[in-house]
């Protein structure tokens, strides 16, 4: 069965350990800002927002690519970019919804969670298991939408006066 | 003859066990090593982890405390009215 | 590489910024952080001068491996002459503006002079800019923040900020990043204020590049783990120091009233699970897997709403024990309190229990306090306090400069009351039945002070073979000897000074865990992370520098053995309660004086505490200042 990404923000503890592993593991330097996974931080109200591609079921930087460089790896699950084929017209990055892709501000290429070939280093390395790579069995997906309805609610606590 | 002896529990100790103190009632001759036996029957988890099993030794990252005094050899006999605590090395401010 | 990260000279007297490399032999001398903070403070700081006069410099370092992801490489070293104590000002602080401050390509910053109007520095990617901030004067240190933010146009920005004590130059105004992290101790946010510089802003997006960084992520999974496998890890996830309380108070170990009592009857609200009340999760420095403070909200109340970040166990102690207030509601209030102020939760705590006992002893009178009620637990009068000491207004400004000061000026036998040492506040804890810890506070080159070596595995009843294989050396294994509690105080600070000199976080070596990194784990982390090799003895040595550096300041300010002492209740009262192994205790004069004598004999130091020829020689620390940056 094919595994996914599950994100529980509620467990988050805002750490960076996340970014850091990851620019370390992809680009073997320390950048938060060159990782493919993001903390959005919401400092004076407490909220830490793990913010990672999520590998959509019908990805849409897969359709809006004009040169079809976004697939998904059947192995991993993951939707991952093909470089021979990538142009670099950034229309994935200006699309996706979720801010699952980027530009690696050093190369200039663009950049996104590629599952480190079904192993993902963020998820080793978070012990509050706010990032878990786990199977996407039914009774995963209602967790997952718990983590989402809860964290919802909190949201709408701290954000709305 | 038995002996009662108070136990109180701090830190994941006391959240499985769910109370911080328990009078624990022990034949007059048993030891301490009894007396976690006991306690690791009863609530398992983190209580069957106090004694190194290698060493028989209280684990070093475990604190049981007689009477106010970190006990390392559990086969110390139980007195009437003594004060067990068991708890976890923290310190810092 | 680290080899690229520089050091800045910031004038703020002209604005100028000149920004230099950071030599090799340095880090092979101190490192980074700490280590380096003290070289330049020696070097840097003329001898007997005002600190809260230009002349002063702040000086503000990143740890040598700050940056990578385990045990918590966050820590920033803040420096300055206190003007609290007079003696060395260090204090560290985690978060995330330590991290920050590296990927914008800097691991040291000097900073001189004084500003005319409010400023704050601005560092940026290889940038350095001094900005206004009239706007941002008088807005407190999460207003601060938000406002640096929105200046910028920037949400990842991270600041150090002061708030209004440090404005008002309280003597122990502290510095804050974060919400709830702070450069707590020897008043460096008042050192700031008297520089007119509000805050220190960074943002980076520089790769931090490393020897071997395939090695490195592995190793740093491997200390993660060897951290969160330890009993000691879980629990502070789960409570944070607040957890230290279940253990001292059921012991006797905890200073109350004061100093009247070491227990705390009926203090179960101040059981850390009742955080839980409030509690919305908890929140973790910059590469840190133990997150060992809680994110909490209060609702209702006079200062509600309140989202606020903590509390430590010194907040539990600063607004609960020792003032006598029993509720967890009131220390969560006081906490945010001064941390939106901006002063020491620790030194504001030890003032007020300390007023509050004067005040029942009649000493101070409802004239001198303008009226404030003093009685212990009057949580009322401990707000009000809190803000009349960050603004300097009536009773507050009486205590605003210190203990020195205040004993000065209430006389009448106060000072005898006063639980310090070299000027700065004993944390609440009760260190009459642990001779290790009262020598540890003793000798602290930046005051009374327990993170300068606290040996707290000292109270675990360790095997002796444990204790001879870690301290490599003869200690007794029962906390109330003194026999090898020297040897025990010694190592620790060693072992901190190049802890704080790394920059990873104290608790995340020897300090609650015998099996948690130290040594060797740290020369392999600094191998991989700068390819330089450190052997246990370099690092040994590397701490002694260091140490023996802070000292020397000291002597130079005039500070003598007479200083390395304690309250003089430690020797005359006993504790009243607890355990037997407790209680009726009194610090042993004489025993205590020989346990000062070994002491110095292992940092190498005669009979008065001062560095022998032979040790400045072998540390290399005769010919200083020499002034190599
Ligand atoms: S590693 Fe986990 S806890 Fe830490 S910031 Fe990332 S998602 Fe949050
Ligand atoms: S990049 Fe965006 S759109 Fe594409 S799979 Fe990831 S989250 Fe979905």
């Amino acid at each position: 069965m094919q595994k996914i990404l599950f994100i529980d923000p509620e467990k988050c503890t805002g750490c960076r350990i996340c970014e850091t592993v990851c620019s370390l593991h992809h680009e073997k330097v320390c950048n938060p800002a060159r990782a493919r996974v993001h903390i959005a931080k919401w400092e004076t109200s407490g909220l830490y927002i793990p913010v990672v591609c999520l590998h959509c079921e019908t990805p849409i930087c897969e359709e809006v690519c004009p040169v079809r460089a976004i697939k998904r790896d059947e192995k991993t699950g993951a939707v991952v970019i093909d470089y021979d084929l990538c142009v670099g017209c950034r229309l994935c990055v200006l699309y996706c919804p979720f801010a699952g892709a980027g530009i690696d501000i050093v190369t200039g290429k663009i950049s996104k969670c590629d599952l480190c070939d079904g192993d993902p280093v963020c998820v080793r390395f978070c012990d509050p298991r706010a990032l878990q790579y786990v199977k996407s069995s039914r009774a995963n997906m209602m967790k997952m939408r718990k983590a989402a309805e809860k964290f919802s609610e909190l949201m709408q606590k701290l954000l709305i006066p | 003859m038995t002996v009662h002896v108070k136990v109180l529990l701090h830190a994941m100790f006391k959240e499985i066990a769910g109370q911080r103190e328990i009078l624990q009632e022990a034949n007059a001759n048993s030891t301490l090593r009894d007396m976690l036996d006991v306690l690791a029957k009863k609530y398992g988890k983190e209580f069957d982890s106090i004694i190194n099993p290698k060493t028989g030794q209280v684990t070093l990252d475990t604190l049981v405390i007689v009477n106010g005094k970190s006990i390392r050899n559990p086969d110390v006999q139980l007195q009437d009215n003594d004060v067990v605590m068991i708890t976890v090395p923290v310190s810092g401010g | 590489m680290v080899w690229n990260r520089k050091i800045a000279y910031v004038d703020l007297s002209t604005k100028k910024v000149v920004q230099k490399d950071i030599p090799k032999t340095m880090r092979q001398l101190y490192l980074g952080g700490r280590g380096i903070d003290m070289y330049l403070l020696y070097n840097h700081v003329k001898p007997k001068i005002d600190p809260l006069s230009p002349e002063n410099v702040l000086f503000i370092g990143v740890g040598l491996v700050g940056g990578i992801p385990c045990l918590g490489a966050s820590r920033c070293d803040i420096a300055a002459k206190s003007p609290l104590t007079g003696a060395v000002g260090d204090s560290n602080v985690g978060g995330f503006f330590g991290p920050e401050l590296r990927f914008a390509g800097f691991d040291h910053l000097v900073i001189t002079g004084k500003s005319k109007k409010p400023a704050y520095i601005w560092v940026q990617d290889g940038e350095i800019e001094v900005k206004d901030a009239t706007h941002l004067w008088g807005k407190d240190t999460m207003e601060a923040q938000t406002a640096i933010r929105h200046d910028l146009g920037d949400e990842d920005v991270k600041s150090l900020v002061i708030g209004a004590a440090g404005e008002n130059m309280v003597r122990f105004a502290n510095v804050r990043t974060g919400l709830k992290n702070s450069a707590g101790r020897t008043g460096m946010g008042c050192v700031m204020g008297s520089k007119n510089l509000k805050a220190v802003a960074a943002r980076g997006t520089m790769d931090l590049e490393f020897a071997k960084p395939e090695r490195l992520l592995d190793y740093c999974k491997e200390m993660n783990d060897m951290i969160i496998g330890t009993r000691w890890a879980k629990t502070q996830s789960r409570w944070g120091t607040m957890i230290i309380f279940s253990n001292t108070n059921t012991t006797g170990l905890i200073r109350t009233k004061n100093f009247q009592l070491n227990r705390l009857e009926d203090g179960q609200d101040l059981e850390p699970e009742n955080i839980d009340r409030y509690s919305i999760g908890t929140s973790g420095c910059y590469g840190c897997i133990v997150h060992c403070r809680h994110r909490y909200v209060l609702e209702e109340g006079p200062y509600a709403p309140i989202f606020a970040e903590g509390p430590e166990y010194t907040s539990l102690g600063a607004f609960g024990t020792m003032v006598n207030c029993k509720k967890m509601e009131t220390v969560l209030v006081a906490n945010h309190l001064v941390n939106k102020y901006g002063i020491d939760t620790l030194e504001t705590g030890g003032l007020i229990a300390w007023a509050m006992e004067l005040y029942e002893k009649g000493i101070i009178n409802d004239k001198m306090t303008g009226g404030l009620k003093l009685d212990w637990g009057n949580e009322e009068a401990v707000f009000e306090l809190i803000r009349q000491i960050a603004t300097r207004e009536g009773f507050g400004n009486v205590l605003a400069n210190g203990f020195r000061d205040a004993i000065a000026k209430i006389g009448n036998n106060s000072g005898y009351y006063a639980i310090q040492v070299k000027g700065m506040s004993n944390l609440h804890s009760d260190e009459r039945p642990t001779p290790s810890f009262a020598l540890g506070i003793a000798t602290s080159t930046r005051g009374s002070d327990h993170l300068r070596s606290r040996p707290a595995v000292d109270m675990y009843g360790l095997p002796e073979e444990v204790l001879q294989e870690l301290y490599e050396g003869p200690v007794s294994s029962d906390y109330t000897s003194y026999d090898g509690k020297s040897r025990m105080v010694w190592w620790q600070e060693l072992l901190y000074a190049v802890t704080d000199s790394i920059g990873t976080c104290k608790f995340q070596t020897v300090f609650c865990a015998v099996h948690a990194p130290k040594w060797n784990e740290f020369s392999k982390l600094i191998q991989y992370a700068t390819g330089m090799k450190f052997s246990k003895t370099q690092l040994m040595q590397i701490g002694e520098r260091i140490y023996t550096l802070e000292r020397m300041f000291n002597l130079r300010e005039g500070f003598t053995r007479k200083d390395d002492s304690l309250p003089e209740r430690y020797f005359k009262e006993p504790t009243p309660v607890g355990f037997p192994i407790a209680k009726g205790k009194t610090i042993d004069r004489e025993k205590f004086e020989a346990m000062l004598d070994e002491y110095y004999a292992l940092h190498g130091w005669n009979k008065n505490g001062v560095p022998t020829k032979k040790t400045l020689a072998e540390l290399g620390l005769n010919k200083e200042p020499t002034h190599m940056i």
